[in-house]
């Protein structure tokens, strides 16, 4: 039996669930896959993993492939809780298979419901697709002194990704960074790459990750890594859902399949369908074929039919982004040096 | 010797030659520490150099090992039974341990002795310190809720304040690090309610903050479904000190170390900090098991009742009612209690009620030292002053099924270990008021001095002296007990079985269910779950059953009832089974711990791998988690996540388990079988010693524990067993 180690980090939203149960659905048979489940609290943990169970029980895959669990606790906004979570990889793996890298943090502070009422009257195929009505705080910065949403969805993640490089390397893994169908440049100023100075950070961050794939699937490829981006589309989450009542999260439920009808490709609106692209990269993209530098998206046709659409991303600022993010990488790796030694000897 | 993370900061540590550990025949263990000249004269027990690194331990040199051509499991099998021997204390015939993992123990012993202005012992002291500090976590520096766990606000925070209380500096390496984890996690206003009771004793949180615990609830009378009386042993052996102190709600006098220490914990000042709101404030990752709705709702109407409405008639009768239950608790246990942490709790009461120079305070003093134990890694308090019972009865059993037992070189191990048993029973009653049931006859988990029942030890226990009872190679010692005795105890056992609508057939640890399963949802802990009432547990079952099966096949006593009680007993665990093939496990870890006991007792009743889908379905689900060298490994993840999560490597003891299982279902692929004594043959030291490699024991799902012993005990099992049944020598 094959064993295969699949980390998903934002397991406990509902685009990672579904992540979890696509790659349930067609991984390989006689496989062992270990599915590390990532939170930042126990609670959570126990939840999906909960579901996940129900969901496998369901599958039709329980005689041919075996699941078990494992769990991570971390905070992508604090660096020492990243390198807790590759203290524990390190640990206790010898390869990882699949990363997902789906981590997905704004700071919202409410709905701005008058240019919400006003951009769905003027244009509502954008106003579902290109929501601008979020009300993002501005400048605010993690403990560490870094932009928090930078941090949280960018550079926590990579750092992550740079300390376990050996076992993605022995895994001969897929890296997937999810990203968003709102990642436009115009949300991206090269003066400020951690977000500071910005009122569209979440978006800004996305568009980082655009980038820094761009920067960094070669070399990886190079490695046996084969990293790809994607971007869910559309659907219903719970960062949004926090701020609707009933009847305006029913409302918006009606104009996501308006916007379907009039013909708008990323309407995937559940779960399901969203974690389309992350899975079709992993175990139905042929590496020897299919591109890498652009991105897959979840797509659904009108009539509800799911399928991948594949975008061009523009490479403008990829070298500036990475450069700074690497000169950060050695910073913290200078920082955290010393931070791990030897306490927990067994006796 | 090992070095250690407090060696190479240069952490002071005391001289191991001078420690002696002093045991009674009743089981009792405490530390002593001597002057050069006193230890010249009083030679240290082989276990205390074993344990302390002693270059003068007498280490084995058996004339087989793992490296000799044809060692073969028995050989294995005798060398590990001989250098377990010499962990025998040989006058009182316990196998001692130090037995620890949870990290909110040593609160209660340091934070009684500061509030009470007892300065600890300078060896004590320098001890603690290296305990704690060799247990911080590699990456943040923080503790969590046992000694490998991730870092929580309650792990840390308690550690911390211990450190400080011990005279650490805040600069110091450890205490900045272990700091800068605790803010990270949001500081002190994040810990779960035990954390914010002791903090508050400290005067380090306000109890406004703290969940209420009114004593009131054990003025109701005893019939309603909700007294406090009925939850489970440990849950209400906290309340009843815990009610008390947030009735008075006790906070120790304000020193300039404590003063110092409110602006160390907290991410704001602490005068700003509006403690009442903070009730249900706990850090996600603490967070195992969120309050219920119906809790929540409870809280805020018992903080309403006791701002307005209790007087001052109804506060004075609670007050001495819950006094007068922590006077029968320190009587039915010498002092004891059933665990240091409510022992901690009782003893901060009593300092209030009697004062410090108290006949009262003074014996809660004294019994504080069962449960301080020292070892390599330094000092800490354990999770019950000890494992005596338990560890005796399995070695007489485990020296019987592998063989061992009637061999002249273990005549004194078993003779010694036996009498320790027959002391071990209780043979008085509990004080009448003190909701405890019968127990005369049953045997506790530790001591008799302890004096709490427990199922499956008193299973053991009757099955391991039925053992040597049996054997006429000890009939000079067959008198010591007699059959009288041991019919007291199945009477006691037989008691404990659930054979009401709950759970039909099953055995929980304690006593038998007394309140609605409905009480759960009032369960304050956030860290344990399954606490408010005595659940079942597969592996009491399991083991009750062992011991039913064996005095049902030697004795005549309630031979009908005992067949039904075994019968229905063997459904429940069958119907426990879940659809793969496992079984959790709630006091070891996890799947292989009850894989092990549910196929021994499945194999009583002569169910078997070919007969018996349970079995087939056991052993399958167990083999599949072998791994590639051949053995089983489980992390306390599994206990966790009530999923089988793999250990970094193999492990000898989850191994052992394992084959104890595919054995006794007489698994009919050997190779299987073979792979995994092999490594327990070679992962044995030349000595015949096992090495530690992992915690084996959980408790309430979330909280390590270490069983030091069950590293010899379980191999020895596993070989000698294999032995038997597939290697053809000469006894």
């Amino acid at each position: 039996m094959n064993r295969k180690v699949a980390i998903v980090t934002g397991t406990n939203s509902n685009l990672g669930l579904n992540i979890v149960f696509r790659l349930i659905e067609t991984e390989d048979t006689n496989v062992r896959l270990t599915i590390v489940v990532t939170s930042r609290t126990l609670p959570r943990v126990q939840e999906v993993i909960n579901q996940i169970k129900d969901f496998y029980n369901k599958s039709g895959r329980v005689e041919d492939l075996e699941i078990d669990f494992d769990y991570l606790l971390v905070d992508f906004t604090n660096m020492v809780s990243v390198l807790n979570a590759y203290y524990d990889i390190n640990k206790k793996y010898r390869a990882i298979n699949y990363l997902f890298v789906n981590a997905a943090q704004g700071i919202f502070d409410g709905i701005d419901w008058i240019g919400a009422v006003k951009e769905v009257f003027t244009n509502p195929l954008e106003a579902v697709t290109n929501p601008t009505y979020k009300i993002q705080l501005v400048g605010v910065k993690s403990k560490d002194d870094m932009g928090l949403i930078f941090q949280a969805n960018v550079f926590g993640p990579y750092y992550f990704i740079s300390k376990i490089l050996p076992q993605l390397t022995r895994g001969k893994a897929y890296i997937v960074w999810i990203s968003s169908i709102m990642s436009d440049p115009k949300y991206l100023s090269l003066n400020d790459i951690e977000l500071l100075k910005t009122n569209a950070s979440y978006e800004g961050s996305k568009r980082l990750v655009d980038l820094l794939h761009l920067a960094t699937y070669k070399d990886l490829k190079k490695l046996g890594i084969n990293q790809y981006v994607v971007q869910p589309g559309i659907f219903t989450s719970h960062s949004f859902s926090e701020y609707l009542n009933f009847f305006t999260y029913f409302g918006m439920l009606c104009l996501f399949y308006l916007a379907r009808l009039l013909g708008s490709p990323w309407h995937n609106i559940d779960g399901y369908k969203a974690a389309n692209a992350p899975v079709y990269v992993t175990r139905l993209a042929n590496p020897n074929f299919e591109k890498q530098d652009v991105k897959y998206g979840s797509a659904t046709s009108r009539d509800g039919m799911p399928y991948i659409k594949t975008q061009e991303i523009d490479p403008t600022g990829m070298s500036d982004v990475f450069a700074y993010i690497q000169k950060k990488k050695l910073e913290w790796d200078e920082k955290l040096k010393d931070q791990i030694v030897e306490t927990r000897t067994p006796i | 010797m090992t070095e250690f993370y407090s060696d190479t900061i240069g952490l002071p540590k005391t001289d191991p030659r001078l420690w002696r550990l002093r045991t009674d025949e009743l089981g009792r263990e405490s530390w002593e520490y001597l002057t050069p000249q006193q230890a010249a004269n009083d030679p240290p027990s082989t276990f205390t150099q074993w344990l302390l690194q002693d270059p003068k331990f007498p280490q084995p040199h058996p004339e087989r090992n793992k490296h000799s051509p044809d060692f073969s499991a028995f050989d294995a099998c005798h060398n590990g039974a001989s250098f377990f021997k010499l962990l025998q204390e040989p006058d009182s015939g316990i196998f001692p341990c130090q037995y620890k993992g949870p990290m909110f123990m040593t609160i209660g012993y340091v934070a009684v002795n500061y509030i009470a202005g007892i300065e600890i012992p300078e060896h004590e002291r320098i001890e603690l310190i290296r305990y704690i500090v060799n247990t911080a976590h590699p990456v943040d520096g923080g503790w969590g809720l046992h000694s490998v766990d991730k870092s929580t606000v309650f792990g840390t925070v308690l550690n911390y304040v211990i450190l400080r209380l011990l005279g650490l500096p805040k600069d110091h390496p450890v205490c900045a690090k272990a700091r800068s984890t605790l803010l990270r996690l949001g500081g002190a206003i994040g810990s779960p309610h035990w954390g914010k009771i002791w903090l508050s004793a400290l005067n380090l949180y306000k109890w406004e903050g703290v969940n209420p615990a009114p004593p009131e609830t054990w003025l109701l009378p005893y019939s309603l479904p909700m007294h406090p009386g009925r939850w489970w042993v440990h849950t209400r052996g906290v309340y009843i000190p815990v009610s008390y102190l947030s009735l008075v709600k006790f906070s120790c006098p304000m020193t300039p170390l404590l003063e110092e220490l409110r602006n160390e914990i907290y991410t704001k000042p602490f005068d700003k900090i509006n403690f009442s709101k903070n009730r249900n404030t706990v850090c996600g990752v603490d967070l195992y098991y969120p309050h219920s709705t119906t809790l929540n709702i409870a809280n805020s109407l018992v903080v309403f009742y006791e701002k307005y409405l209790r007087n001052r008639f109804i506060y004075s009768l609670s007050k001495k009612k819950v006094y007068d239950l922590i006077k029968t608790e320190l009587q039915n246990t010498d002092s004891l209690c059933i665990a240091p942490v409510n022992q901690a709790f009782c003893a901060l009461v009593t300092l209030i009620e009697e004062g410090v120079d108290s006949e009262a305070f003074q014996r809660l003093q004294y019994r504080f030292k069962d449960a301080l134990f020292h070892g390599p890694q330094g000092m800490t308090i354990m999770g019950t002053n000890g494992v005596q019972t338990w560890d005796c009865a399995f070695a007489i059993q485990y020296f019987f099924v592998a063989g061992l037992a009637e061999r002249p070189e273990f005549y004194n191990t078993i003779v010694s270990a036996y009498k320790f048993l027959c002391h071990a029973q209780f043979d008085t009653e509990c004080v009448p008021g003190s909701y405890r049931d019968k127990r005369k006859g049953a045997w506790g988990f530790s001591t008799k001095t302890q004096g709490y029942t427990v199922a499956d030890c008193t299973a053991e226990a009757i099955k391991a002296i039925i053992m040597v009872k049996n054997s006429p190679v000890f009939s000079e010692v067959h008198h010591m007990i007699s059959s009288e005795r041991l019919f007291e105890g199945i009477d006691v056992l037989l008691n404990l079985q659930n054979i009401g609508s709950f759970e039909y057939g099953s055995f929980a640890t304690y006593e038998k269910i007394k309140a609605p399963l409905a009480m759960e949802t009032l369960n304050p802990a956030e860290v344990f779950g399954n606490i408010m009432v005595e659940y079942p547990y597969v592996e009491c079952t399991d083991s009750s059953v062992l011991g039913l099966t064996y005095f049902h096949k030697y004795f005549d006593y309630r031979k009908e009832e005992i067949r039904t009680r075994i019968r229905i007993a063997i459904e429940f665990i069958k119907k426990s089974q879940l659809p793969d093939g496992s079984w959790y496990g709630s006091w070891g870890i996890c799947f292989t711990y009850a894989g092990m006991f549910a196929l021994e007792a499945l194999h009583t009743v002569g169910e078997t791998y070919e007969n018996s889908s349970t079995v087939r379905k056991g052993c399958d689900f167990l083999v599949s988690k072998q791994m590639k060298d051949g053995g089983w490994g489980e992390s306390m993840k599994s206990s966790e996540l009530h999923s089988y999560v793999d250990s970094e490597k193999s492990l000898v003891v989850q191994t052992a388990w394992a084959l104890i299982a595919l054995l006794f279902a007489e698994y009919p692929n050997k190779e299987v079988i073979d792979r995994g004594i092999d490594l327990l043959k070679n992962r044995q030291e030349e000595s015949g010693e096992w090495k530690f490699e992992s915690v084996e024991g959980v408790f309430n799902h979330s909280c390590a524990i270490e069983y030091p012993s069950y590293r010899f005990l379980f191999p020895i099992k596993a070989l000698g067993m294999y032995s038997r049944a597939y290697e053809t020598h000469t006894l």
